[in-house]
């Protein structure tokens, strides 16, 4: 074997070894915390700080996951969670995918310019700023606590980062194909519907699933704009305080963690593919 | 053109959708601040307008329909396992069909929800349970309606301890605007098996509180034991101040000076640790259930010494509350979560009727009952605990022997209680001295006020 064979393999070598030394440590980093909220949720409150730390727990319990399913309320608010999102996603969706097209096929259009860059400029301001007149405005709408207001909000906050991610996928549609079908005698509802949207499937494929996870992870819309309706998401800031009223129940809040992040987990592990792909074609432009 | 029409009405109607909320991104960002600058001013034009009249609407208010519901309790209790029978009981003793609704048990999130609901004159909630630190924040903004006449009159607020209902739920007005719905003693803890150990009968005063120090203390356990994060070391630092006949409020004051000089020297000498810098109760416990401490303050009847087994007359037990001063004085806190009523609410008679009852031996027994929430008056608690309750006999002393107290907050309650602690841990690592300290505590006083 030649000199310069043997070195290219050792290259070799040490760039899988540090891909995967890399790979494990930032592997560790995100999973640790993962596996330590697990641990605590099946740990009796009692054995939580126990000096030095168990890595395994000496009395595995699932007390946790029975507690909150008994006391918490979880069915209802499993019901109130698919209701919105179901909603959100639906309307979100017929909106964003129609708004995307126009906003990519005529940017040369000063007005709908300008109405993208409000869309996107609002992705910059904080909730907290627009909380509280918000909240009066809920009120005064009677959409405060109701399933329509909370289905508004929702469609919202999904909006800008839908339509940014569909505007760039659209503008990788050729417009050729459009006037294709144009020439065929297609009208301009029929090239959107027939030739456009079938193209833009797994780009609202993608949006869909990451405004899925989104929206189970809000947390602060409807903490802030309801009382009645509860999601899954505030469930963790409802749990029963300890005898002092001091003591946080970590071991009820680790089992709602737990409760709360599975199925983003199994959601995240079947679609991985196409959130990596929607994202990479709709964030990357040539 | 039709193009052109048709973009234009498909960007009408996202930006229709966008109006409904600009919020964007997800998360728990803090929101105190802003709804508590920009909401003082509605809330007092709310509470004005509203007083306290059964049949007064608020303009402002989005009223929710409660349906057949006579009235709307914000509580925190409801994921409690008893929490249903509670309820009923209380409809039961009320005659009220009461509509529930939880509110978060996560302190920050709970405080920025209720300030946004109480700021905007939200007539959804009547009755919110607040505790101290909210209590402190909103007891003179004009958000919540005074009971002096309706609910804690003359007679009624006698019963309660006396020094809790004057410096933590009494506005400036001299209103009283909650009803207390327990008491929780900051009790004083000792491990008997230790002293046992030591040969020390009883912890009275500070000669006999130093004598414990020193015999405990070896190096791998401690006489003191404190949770000492730094927004939990303030109910210590003020019960060193009261125990040495300080003020809280005046860090001029010799005798707070030399409570953070003791504080300071049981560091030093090493009675107690400073690794306790980052502990909470959480963390507290444990060690203290370890045979860790010799003793320590600790809210609560503790129900974690029972599940550790460790609860008992002969290993962890309240004692009485050392006397530091001649005077022969002793000093307590307690917290409770007080029964409030909502200025913006349009149910002020059903709400009267529920806090009455709560002031009154039904609703304390219930609570005590059902959440185990010992009665905030001395003469229910008297009544409805059983003498079984390890509690009890401890208790009634501190409520009887002891200077029972409400804790010392400011309006910007959570920002002085952090301030405070950031600067006694400096102090205790020796990074600052104690003119420095008491420099820099009196400033925080007067800037939080």
């Amino acid at each position: 074997m030649s000199n310069g064979n043997m070195k290219y393999k050792v290259y070799h070598v040490f760039q899988h070894i540090f891909k995967w030394l890399l790979a494990a440590v930032v592997a560790l980093i995100v999973l640790i915390p993962v596996y330590w909220i697990f641990i605590s949720s099946i740990t009796p409150s009692g054995e939580l700080f126990k000096s030095p730390i168990d890595y395994l727990p000496d009395h595995p319990t699932l007390d946790s996951y029975e507690f909150l399913i008994q006391n918490v309320g979880l069915l209802d608010k499993i019901k109130n969670t698919v209701i919105i999102i179901g909603f959100t996603l639906v309307i979100s969706t017929v909106i964003c995918v129609l708004g995307a097209y126009a906003f990519c096929r005529f940017k040369n259009n000063k007005a709908i310019s300008l109405a993208f860059g409000f869309i996107i400029a609002t992705m910059l301001i904080p909730e907290v700023v627009t909380a509280r007149p918000l909240y009066e405005f809920m009120q005064k709408v009677k959409l405060y606590d109701t399933y329509p207001g909370l289905i508004i909000l929702y469609i919202s906050s999904v909006i800008p980062f839908s339509v940014l991610i569909l505007r760039n996928f659209v503008s990788e549609i050729p417009e050729s194909l459009e006037e294709a079908a144009a020439i065929d005698g297609a009208n301009f509802t029929q090239r959107l519907f027939y030739v456009v949207i079938p193209l833009m499937k797994p780009a609202i494929a993608t949006v869909c699933i990451i405004n899925f996870i989104n929206c189970l992870n809000n947390f602060f819309t409807p903490l802030y704009y309801s009382n009645g309706i509860q999601v899954l998401s505030v469930a963790i800031v409802q749990l029963p305080l300890r005898d002092n009223m001091y003591g946080v129940p970590w071991d009820l809040t680790s089992a709602m963690g737990w409760i709360i992040l599975l199925p983003i987990i199994v959601f995240v592990a079947i679609f991985e593919k196409q959130i990596m792909d929607g994202i990479m074609a709709g964030g990357v432009k040539e | 053109m039709k193009k052109r029409v048709i973009s234009l009405m498909l960007c009408g109607t996202l930006g229709a959708a966008m109006l409904a909320g600009c919020g964007s991104s997800s998360g728990s960002s803090s929101t105190e601040s802003t709804a508590s600058q920009a909401g003082t001013q509605a809330a007092t034009e709310t509470a004005s307008e509203t007083g306290t009249a059964s049949d007064s609407t608020t303009e402002s208010s989005g009223a929710q329909d409660n349906g057949d519901y006579d009235l709307t309790l914000y509580s925190i209790m409801t994921t409690d396992p008893d929490f249903d029978q509670w309820l009923a009981d209380v409809e039961a003793g009320t005659g009220l069909n009461i509509n529930v609704i939880a509110a978060p048990t996560d302190s920050d999130t709970r405080q920025q929800k209720i300030t946004t609901m109480l700021s905007t004159g939200d007539s959804s909630v009547d009755i919110i349970e607040i505790n101290d630190e909210m209590s402190t924040t909103f007891k003179n903004s004009g958000w919540l309606v005074g009971l002096n006449d309706t609910v804690m009159t003359d007679d009624i607020r006698d019963k309660f301890p006396q020094g809790y209902v004057s410096q933590m739920i009494t506005n400036n007005d001299g209103q009283v605007i909650g009803v207390p719905g327990y008491t929780g003693y900051l009790a004083f803890w000792v491990n008997q098996e230790i002293m046992d150990e030591v040969g020390i009968d009883s912890i009275d005063n500070k000669d006999d509180f130093m004598k414990y120090m020193e015999a405990v203390s070896d190096g791998s356990r401690y006489g003191y034991g404190g949770s000492w994060e730094k927004t939990y070391v303030f109910n210590e630092i003020a019960q060193f101040v009261n125990m040495f006949g300080g003020d809280y409020y005046d860090w001029t004051n010799p005798a707070n000076k030399e409570a953070m000089e003791f504080m300071h020297d049981l560091v030093k000498n090493n009675e107690t640790s400073l690794d306790q810098l980052a502990d909470k109760y959480e963390q507290m416990n444990p060690k203290a259930i370890d045979g860790k401490y010799g003793c320590w303050f600790y809210w609560g009847t503790g129900s974690e010494y029972e599940a550790a087994d460790m609860l008992g007359a002969d290993k962890i037990h309240q004692a009485m509350i050392p006397s530091f001063t001649d005077d022969g004085q002793r000093y307590i806190f307690t917290d409770s979560w007080s029964y409030v009523l909502n200025a913006a609410s349009t149910h002020q008679d059903a709400a009267v009727t529920f806090l009455k009852y709560m002031a009154d031996k039904g609703g304390m027994e219930a609570s005590y009952k059902y959440f185990s929430r010992y009665p905030a008056r001395a003469d229910v608690a008297e009544e409805v605990v059983p003498d079984s309750d390890p509690a009890k006999e401890m208790y009634s002393k501190y409520a009887s022997e002891c200077n029972v107290m409400g804790r010392p907050m400011l309006p910007q309650t959570m920002e002085f209680i952090s301030a405070m602690g950031t600067i006694f841990q400096s102090y205790v690592r020796d990074e600052i001295t104690i003119d420095d300290f008491l420099t820099q505590a009196q400033s925080y006083v007067e800037q939080y006020q």
